[in-house]
């Protein structure tokens, strides 16, 4: 039978999927519950498909259930992130994630997806990039010319694809050439200088070179 | 089958100048099955045996969803190339091995050309060709374009010792894992799994597999797949090139380009360049055109109006004469010349620091900087202009470009401005409709930047090193825009000249002006056989002039109608409907929708302007 699946069943996929290590005891605890009920949320997602005991009667994620479990995630980490951006600490944020992450409609989680990449205009601040595409730094367009800096991280919107093709890619040493007032920049990578309108230089995250 | 190598490389390595070399005259134009991006082509021999030269357009990148890189996989991709031959710029050795690194996956016979050699040792940069060959497990060859040195050794190389590159990207495990898992369930080679991870293919099934891969590599590196492939291949690129690379000099930058990618004197200097150049054109255009029309009349137009042949007959000869006329007439003084000028522009470089600076008043109007390009193609003609919007990234700076450039004075709507306004009312009334035209592009930009879905991406733009341009390669660019324009619009030109004829000779275009005469008389106020000038501004935009002088039946003008009206006339056959030619070429490049919108949009607003015009002044 593979009815749809509980909140706690979608939790436990969620929590063997990030650690498929974990013991009983050790589920338990991280999701709050007692093994008791763990061993019955196991049962029922055994029954219905998504885990299968291995040779050591261990549960393992089994192909749906496997699906199930990232798409959960998924669904947490966008919006907890989303959360984040909107000024929440890292701990409430997860916290609302998990109460959320079950009733949340794919389309929506697309969508906020989508947004939290691409913010719809450009010049909005973008400190929600360290969650969007990880990494610590500033945006480039910060830098003044000719600071020497890294790329920590390159948000995957707009002509991402271009940016990295030319060589701005995380780890990636870059000079600031030039800076316009309208924050468009010119940076010299790999020895070619390259320009970046405004709305791709809010893309790029970087940190002054050790 | 006759042996085919291919060229491949970087925007700006010097591959056309190759190909031009190794072609000499004989190229030829032409899209692949399918796509809309052109190639060049053309024949060559190597001891009495024909070889196809193909020219791929420059790119960055094979992996990326682009149409030109599309289309540049598929010619790699097939297997009836003899060879691939990757060039790359010593100056920017390594970024040029990323692309080729790529290139290589595919398993084809290749050769590698470092080109540019000479202006690398100016910059005190030496390519070590030996230990670069052995690192890719090709031939390598130092050539230097611009001079003509190593050229002649390309094609033998090709074709003899051309062989799948042994260089491979150590990628990161988990990349190396997903591919293996891909190629089992799959039965794929690397590189098609390895595109499949970065979302590229057409196997639903697999890209599915390949996404759900992805995912698990992304949640352990929070990275994408394709930001590791790409960052692996960078990486494993910048290691050849240090092994390779002697450098002595110093970066980029000139201290020209100082100013040219400042606001200030950057944005200056733009605006006199392009104001220069348009003025070049009208005054070497000008005095051209007369020599050339004179020259048809001599030749062609008179002798047809001598002959004695059935008026029917006739109509059709002096309908294609004066197509003829009227396209060389327009085409080579003004077009041409312009062509070459921006030719120059491109050549040099400037015009990439023309894009960046023109970028944020583009952005108002929904463009980017790159847009600045076809945009000022299309003071030269609308046409080979409408062709330009294909380098722009998404159809929604396509749309919105094509209609701004349908909206641009070509050299033929200027001929008509000139001759009928600078001439007969003033200068400053000329240049006042150059002011109005302008400044309704700069507000339809503003509407349909809003209106126009679609995202608004960016623009990431390389700036080549300034550099004097070659006057050969200025003449052949200048040859084969000129040659494309005459191939659209020539045929067009003549049929419709001849319709316009043969609707003339059985009284139809009476009926039209008859029909007409509401709006010419009412509300634009102008003469009734203005509205007949006006249709034949369909064909082409100076012929509006042409055949109002006809049907006024003299040259001043001034005499038969107002000055106002002369004005009026002007500016609504400067706006009002794109010629024949540039509506089949927006019908090709954007859709008949699009096509048919802008067409009724530009009616509607030249109407609209002339009635305010007559309103208010008239």
């Amino acid at each position: 039978m593979t009815g749809r699946a509980t909140e706690r069943e979608e939790d436990l996929l969620e929590a063997i999927l990030d650690s498929p290590d974990l013991d009983r005891a050790a589920l338990a605890s991280r999701l709050g519950l007692d093994p008791g009920e763990i061993a019955l949320t196991e049962e029922m997602a055994v029954a219905s498909g998504r885990l299968v005991r291995d040779g050591d009667g261990r549960a393992r994620l089994s192909p749906e259930g496997h699906r199930l479990a990232r798409r959960i995630a998924r669904r947490h980490r966008t919006l907890a992130c989303f959360f984040e951006q909107l000024g929440m600490a890292r701990d409430a944020a997860d916290r609302e994630a998990c109460t959320l992450e079950h009733g949340v409609s794919e389309e929506a989680i697309a969508r906020l997806a989508d947004h939290l990449r691409c913010p719809p205009r450009w010049n909005r601040p973008c400190e929600g990039a360290a969650c969007a595409a990880k990494g610590d730094g500033r945006p480039l367009i910060e830098f003044g010319e000719g600071d020497r800096v890294c790329i920590t991280a390159v948000r995957r919107c707009g002509r991402y694809r271009r940016l990295m093709d030319m060589g701005v890619v995380p780890g990636e040493t870059v000079v600031v050439r030039r800076r316009l007032s309208n924050r468009a920049i010119v940076i010299e990578v790999k020895g070619c200088e390259i320009g970046l309108s405004p709305e791709c230089a809010a893309t790029v995250l970087a940190s002054p070179c050790p | 089958m006759p042996l085919t190598v291919v060229l491949v490389g970087n925007p700006g390595v010097g591959k056309s100048l190759i190909f031009n070399h190794l072609t000499g005259v004989g190229v030829e134009i032409g899209n692949y099955p399918g796509s809309s991006v052109e190639l060049f082509s053309g024949r060559s021999c190597l001891g009495g045996e024909p070889i196809e030269v193909i020219d791929l357009p420059g790119i960055y990148s094979l992996d990326d969803g682009a149409e030109t890189e599309a289309l540049v996989r598929r010619v790699i991709g097939n297997d009836e190339v003899t060879a691939v031959v990757a060039v790359l710029d010593a100056t920017r050795l390594e970024r040029n091995l990323y692309l080729l690194i790529q290139v290589a996956e595919y398993g084809r016979p290749m050769v590698a050309v470092v080109n540019m050699v000479d202006l690398a040792s100016r910059r005190g940069i030496a390519v070590d060709t030996e230990r670069l060959s052995a690192l890719l497990g090709i031939p390598v060859l130092a050539t230097a374009a611009a001079i003509g040195q190593g050229i002649d050794r390309i094609l033998p190389t090709a074709v003899r010792e051309a062989r799948p590159a042994t260089v491979e990207v150590p990628y990161d495990h988990h990349v190396e894992a997903a591919v293996r898992s891909l190629e089992r369930t799959f039965g794929v080679d690397r590189r098609t799994a390895l595109q499949a991870l970065q979302g590229l293919g057409n196997d639903p099934e697999l890209l599915e597999s390949a996404a759900a891969l992805g995912e698990e590599i992304e949640r352990r590196h929070r990275m994408s797949a394709g930001q590791i492939i790409t960052t692996n291949r960078h990486n494993h690129a910048g290691a050849i090139a240090s092994e390779v690379v002697r450098s002595s000099g110093a970066g980029v930058g000139a201290a020209l380009d100082r100013l040219f990618t400042r606001t200030v004197p950057g944005v200056p200097i733009l605006v006199g360049v392009l104001t220069a150049m348009l003025l070049a054109v009208f005054l070497v255009g000008g005095v051209l055109e007369e020599y050339i029309v004179e020259a048809f009349d001599i030749v062609l137009l008179r002798p047809i109006a001598a002959l004695e042949i059935h008026p029917l007959g006739k109509e059709v000869l002096q309908a294609i004469g004066l197509a003829l006329q009227s396209g060389f007439g327009i085409a080579f003084p003004y077009i041409f010349t312009f062509y070459i000028l921006l030719a120059l522009l491109e050549d040099s470089g400037y015009m990439s620091r023309a894009a960046f600076l023109a970028d944020r008043t583009m952005h108002r109007i929904g463009l980017h900087g790159e847009a600045i390009i076809p945009l000022v193609l299309g003071f030269g003609c609308n046409v080979p202009a409408v062709m330009g919007i294909r380098l722009l990234a998404t159809r929604r700076e396509r749309i919105i470009a094509s209609f701004l450039i349908t909206m641009v004075p070509c050299s033929a709507r200027t001929v008509v401005i000139s001759g009928i306004v600078a001439s007969f009312v003033s200068l400053a009334a000329a240049l006042s409709i150059y002011a109005v035209v302008l400044l309704l592009i700069g507000l339809s930009g503003l509407v349909l930047s809003r209106v126009t879905p679609g995202p608004q991406l960016g623009m990431v733009l390389e700036m080549p090193v300034l550099r004097l341009p070659k006057p050969k390669m200025v003449l052949l660019k200048s040859w084969l825009r000129i040659r494309e324009f005459l191939a659209i619009a020539m045929p067009l030109l003549l049929a419709s000249s001849v319709v316009l004829g043969l609707l003339g000779y059985f009284g139809a275009i009476a009926a039209f002006q008859a029909g007409f005469a509401p709006v010419s008389e009412g509300l634009l106020g102008l003469p009734d056989y203005a509205s007949t000038a006006l249709l034949f501004g369909i064909l082409r935009k100076e012929m509006a002039f042409e055949t109002l002088v006809v049907l006024a039946g003299t040259a001043a003008l001034d005499t038969v109608m107002t000055g106002v009206q002369l004005y009026t006339f002007a500016i609504v056959s400067t706006l009002f409907v794109p010629c024949i030619s540039t509506i089949a070429v927006l019908r090709q490049e954007i859709g008949t929708w699009i096509a048919a919108a802008i067409t009724l949009y530009t009616v509607a607003l030249g109407i609209a302007i002339g009635a305010l015009v007559h309103l208010f002044a008239g």
